[in-house]
This record gives structure tokens, sequence and C-alpha cells, in this order.
């Protein structure tokens, strides 16, 4: 009984998401629009309400976590723009150096992982392969002890754990 | 005029992109020139557009697609990627492998 209401609270909060995000993306308040916004994020919530992880709550409302959680992002702009540069670069010289390389990071929670293997793909010149205990990480310009998830992990680890 | 700029860098960076997906030979090396485009050309193009229309209800449906795409692409790619390696596609000249054949095996 009481995972049946879990369930179904798993349920309800999937679906006001979804019908925030609806609203938002069709700024308007016609009835139109909202009932055809409530019957889509109903029939969408029935099937994806499995996989909602709502433990991002305990951080979004948390403020130290959401001061990190900026400083991680200002973080990652800064990686985004030099590897697009490196890229860039070897794209142009057409000189390549590309390896397979096991990054063990330290994140225990699934949010922190994927927030690691995201940020990974995100940046152009890696790109996360397989994803388990450990990732594996397809480099471009890969030289010898480089440390690829050095910066993500510093700044990922004070907003996730 | 901020948003010019940016419009200017997001069309050479897709450029340069393009010019990757030519010039790199396999799967693995190419998927990173299309990382450089969706991430350079369309997200850096998009938040121009946020500048353009700052204060209108555009600029927030423009940062929620925003938010979707940063959150979507990196998924796509690694899906790419990772059935490529699953169908067996070997990538070229590697100068250090610690995920080689057997290894794949032995998880799967």
């Amino acid at each position: 009984m009481s995972s049946f209401l879990k369930q179904s609270l798993r349920q309800i909060g999937t679906f006001i998401v979804l019908y925030i995000a609806w609203i938002l993306f069709t700024y308007s308040l016609d009835v139109q629009e909202l009932v055809i916004g409530f019957v889509v994020s109903l029939i969408v919530s029935v099937f994806v309400h499995k996989y909602t992880e709502f433990k991002i709550v305990n951080y979004i409302f948390n403020p130290f976590k959401a001061i990190n959680f900026f400083v991680y992002l200002v973080v990652l702009v800064i990686v985004e723009i030099q590897s697009h540069l490196s890229v860039a670069r070897a794209i142009i010289t057409g000189r390549v150096h590309p390896a397979i390389v096991k990054v063990s990071h330290r994140f225990n929670s699934d949010l922190g992982r994927v927030l690691l293997a995201n940020s990974i793909t995100f940046t152009p010149g890696t790109v996360s392969v397989s994803i388990g205990k450990s990732l594996y990480v397809h480099c471009l310009n890969y030289e010898k002890n480089d440390k690829i998830d050095a910066l993500f992990t510093k700044y990922g680890l004070r907003v996730f754990d | 005029m901020m948003s010019e700029v940016l419009l200017y860098i997001a069309s050479i960076s897709a450029l340069i992109g393009a010019l990757g997906l030519f010039r790199f030979k396999d799967c693995y090396t190419r998927i990173h020139a299309a990382t450089m485009i969706s991430v350079g050309g369309v997200i850096l193009a998009l938040v121009a557009l946020a500048i353009e229309n700052l204060g209108t209800v555009y600029s927030v449906k423009i940062m929620l697609i925003i938010i979707f795409f940063a959150l979507t692409n990196p998924v796509s790619s690694h899906a790419i990627v990772n059935a490529a390696h699953r169908m067996g596609i070997e990538p070229d000249n590697l100068s250090k492998d610690d995920l080689g054949r057997k290894a794949v095996k032995d998880k799967v």
C-alpha cells in the first residue's frame, strides 16, 4: 500500500513539473492550451514517472549547493572555451592523438555520475564511451598523465556526492 | 552588438565543425566535430537570440530550449558512440586503449 502511495506521489510530482514546463513553453493561459497541456502531461507522466529523480529537490533548495552549482557552471563554460579552441586547432592542423582512457570517479549517487558523464560529453574533445562503475572516455588529443575529469570532479563533488 | 558578435562566433565554430566532419576519418573522432557544431554553434546562437530578445516572452522560451538541449545533446552523442563500440567498430590509431575488445566481452 505504501509503495502504491509512493508511486502515485511520484506520478503527481512528475505531472506538476511537466505541466509547469508546458505553461512556460506556451506562455499563455488559454483554456485550449491548458486542457491540451493537462492531457499530454498526464499521459507522459504515466510512462516516465518510474525514471524521475526527485532527490534533485534537496540540492536546488539548499543555498550553498545552489551557489556551488553556479560555480560549477562557470568552470564548465571556461573548460568549454578551452576545449573548443583546442579542437578547432586539431581540425585545422589535422594532428590528433586519440585514446580511450579509464576514469575512476568518486561519485556515489546517480546524479553525480550523470553530471560528470554529461559534462565530459558536453565538452568537445572528450566523449564518454561506456558508463558503469568507472567511466571510459574517448579523447581526441591525449597526452600522458592527462587528468580529464580533474576540474569536474573537484567542483562537482561540492554539489552532488 | 553583443548578440551579433556571439552569432559570428557561433557560425565560425559551426563552419570549423563541419570541416572537421570531412577531415576526420573514423566515427569516434567525427563525433568530436559534431559536438563542436551542436555546442559552439547551436547553443551560442540561441544565447545570442536570447540576448537580442531580452525581457520578452521569447527569451524565457529560448532559455528553456537551451536547458533541454544541454541536457539531451550529450545523451545522444553518448548513445551513438556506445552503439558504435558495441557493434565492434574499431577506433583508428589509438595511443592508449583501456577499453579493449576483451574488456567489453567480459563486461557484456
